[in-house]
């Protein structure tokens, strides 16, 4: 290993020229003193050196990474070792990244190492296990003949628990705890509410409720007041119509509240009533606006049979918004259908 | 601390051993405690003398005295045989990190003893248990594990099964006797004669006087009526219409039991007596 004190001649075939030079100008020129503080007078013979040991390394742990994947050998730690060793002498970033290069590689083949190590032992063999099982429970012959318990018969079964019970047993060397349940409920949040004092009466025959009876007129109540709303509309359609003949209404004037959304939900549910029996019928004007007219009493005979106009269905859907929207666009201000 | 009045007992390994067994079991009757007992002086201490068994728990409940813990007896309600168990006594905040049940169970285990106390037979059947399971706290339990936990109870000697419906264990009665009295003061139902508890006012034959309703034990109602020929209502005095039930008496048992093994063999029978 050359010293910086040696002649510079040796120095010289792989030097960067500056360096050299540096060199040379101290030994040949000494009076021309050039501070140059310690740290950066690099050893470049050392740094060669040690460069020569990382590849060195790093050739070794190639070379024998089989051999130390595969055996329990401790030739990656030796090699760590010595890596950690040189690493101390190592001041440049030339030599430094050498290192990481090596640590790289080391720690590839530690990880195949490893992967190894863990292959051995994930496998669980059911078979071995059993019969292992039955062999501590004293059921030698078993192995063969039969492969699993449930074929067995129930004595043989009970004998196997028992004898694993006994031989388990003293293992598992714990004395029983105290076993409590007063104390164990968390506080109650609510106070019962104070119950009657039951007396021990005879039950009383005639005194038991009976249902109560269902009136007749109580089931069809809200078909009543469909039915009544159904007819009151219609009356109110007709004085309309009594007044302004042959004028249509328009549907939305009719049928909209502006001050409810629900009750103008409900008055087209009736008025769509109206229109399946027959009473009015719903068109769409010149300006493609829904309109209701009146049918006479006269033209329901010849017209009311359902195939002459040829019957449409038709669905009108409404949201909030389109209810306020239309509330705007025809000014709507009160509405035609008054509740009763 | 306590002044020196009630001396405190000291406990040998005799005594421990005891307790540790009577942990185990948690509750036995008068003859298993008796065996247990000897058993214990046999392993530890085999030349001193017996100990009278009251004097005995005594001690061991002077020492667990300041843990709020007690082998406390107490008497079988169907009929009538003594028993033993260990019981806490005290809410306490180590008492509360109990973990044999989870809190769904323990909820469990309240609303059936619930059940069990607002019946009028003390019998509480299983549908209406397994109906309060969606009302539980903690964890949600369905139907088939709540039926789990159930045999869990009667398994660990909490809960009697019959036929479908459940009852209260002795241990349980002697464990929870003060709760229920708290709890439940309105709906809770005492025996006439010995004026403690009474979960099972009416058994298969009835213990309750049909004109003025009290109830008693069936127990103590065969103890009442040992002697008199003509049984009559200790309250309203009316004609007892139900039949008398025979007193549980130690010896008898015995008796009976030795003559049934008579028959086997004679090694047996002398094996017994010891």
């Amino acid at each position: 290993m050359s010293s910086s004190s040696s002649p510079s001649s040796r120095m010289v075939a792989d030097m960067p020229g500056g360096k050299c030079s540096l060199r040379r100008g101290k030994e040949k020129r000494k009076k021309r003193v050039l501070s140059i503080p310690l740290s950066l007078q690099v050893d470049e013979e050392k740094c060669r050196h040690i460069r020569k040991q990382y590849r060195r390394l790093m050739h070794t742990v190639q070379e024998q990474r089989d051999d130390i994947v595969h055996t329990a050998s401790d030739l990656l730690t030796e090699a760590l070792q010595e890596a950690d060793e040189l690493f101390d002498s190592v001041s440049r970033t030339r030599e430094a990244a050498l290192d990481a290069q090596f640590l790289v590689l080391a720690s590839d083949v530690g990880k195949e190492k490893a992967h190894q190590l863990n292959a051995d032992m994930c496998v669980f063999n059911q078979a071995a296990f059993r019969g292992l099982l039955l062999v501590f429970a004293g059921l030698h012959g078993l192995e063969e003949k039969r492969p699993d318990l449930g074929h067995c018969d129930e004595l043989v079964a009970r004998t196997f628990w028992e004898q694993v019970h006994r031989k388990a047993t003293p293992w598992m060397l714990r004395a029983e705890t105290f076993h409590f349940v007063f104390g164990s409920f968390r506080p109650e949040p609510s106070a019962r509410k104070p119950r009657q004092r039951k007396r021990v009466q005879r039950p009383d025959e005639g005194a038991r409720d009976m249902p109560t009876k269902l009136r007749a007129g109580d089931l069809c109540s809200d078909q009543v007041t469909t039915e009544m709303e159904v007819e009151r509309i219609l009356g109110l359609l007709q004085t309309y119509f009594r007044q302004y003949p042959d004028t249509p209404v328009p549907y939305f004037e009719f049928v909209v509240d502006p001050n409810s959304f629900s009750r103008t939900v409900e008055n087209m549910f009736y008025v769509s009533f109206i229109i399946r029996d027959g009473f009015a019928r719903i068109r769409l004007d010149q300006d493609r606006l829904p309109i209701l007219e009146p049918i006479n009493m006269n033209q329901m005979e010849e017209e009311n049979d359902p195939g002459y106009h040829g019957r449409k269905q038709g669905v009108i859907s409404l949201s909030l918004q389109d209810w306020k929207n239309i509330v705007a666009t025809f000014e709507i201000s009160e509405a035609m259908i008054t509740s009763s | 601390m306590q002044s020196s009045a009630r001396r405190t007992g000291v406990m040998t390994d005799v005594h421990r051993r005891f307790l540790q067994l009577l942990m185990t079991h948690g509750v036995l009757e008068e003859q298993d405690i008796q065996r247990l007992q000897k058993h214990c002086y046999m392993v530890h201490d085999r030349n001193a003398t017996v100990e009278k068994l009251e004097d005995f728990i005594n001690n061991i409940n002077s020492v667990l005295e300041s843990l709020y813990i007690e082998v406390k007896k107490g008497v079988t309600e169907d009929n009538g045989r003594p028993i033993y168990a260990l019981v806490n006594l005290a809410t306490t905040p180590v008492s509360k990190m109990a973990s044999d049940f989870a809190e769904n169970e323990l909820d469990l285990f309240r609303k059936a003893l619930e059940l069990i106390v607002d019946s009028e037979s003390g019998f509480a059947s299983s549908t209406n248990i397994l109906n309060l399971v969606d009302q539980l706290k903690g964890k949600k339990m369905k139907k088939k594990e709540a039926e789990q936990v159930l045999q869990k109870f009667v398994q660990n000697k909490w809960l009697i099964e019959k036929e479908g419906e459940f009852t209260l264990h002795s241990r349980a009665i002697l464990e929870m006797e003060q709760y229920i009295r708290e709890t439940y003061p309105d709906s809770v139902k005492m025996c006439n004669i010995c004026h403690s508890l009474l979960i099972q006012p009416f058994s298969f034959q009835g213990q309750s006087c049909e004109t003025c309703g009290i109830r008693m034990h069936l127990p103590c109602m065969a103890k009442y009526f040992q002697s008199s020929p003509e049984p009559h209502c200790p309250h309203c005095n009316d004609y007892w219409p139900h039949e008398i039930p025979e007193v549980f008496n130690q010896e008898k048992e015995k008796e009976r039991e030795e003559a049934g093994f008579s028959k086997s063999s004679k090694k047996s029978l002398r094996s017994r007596q010891q």
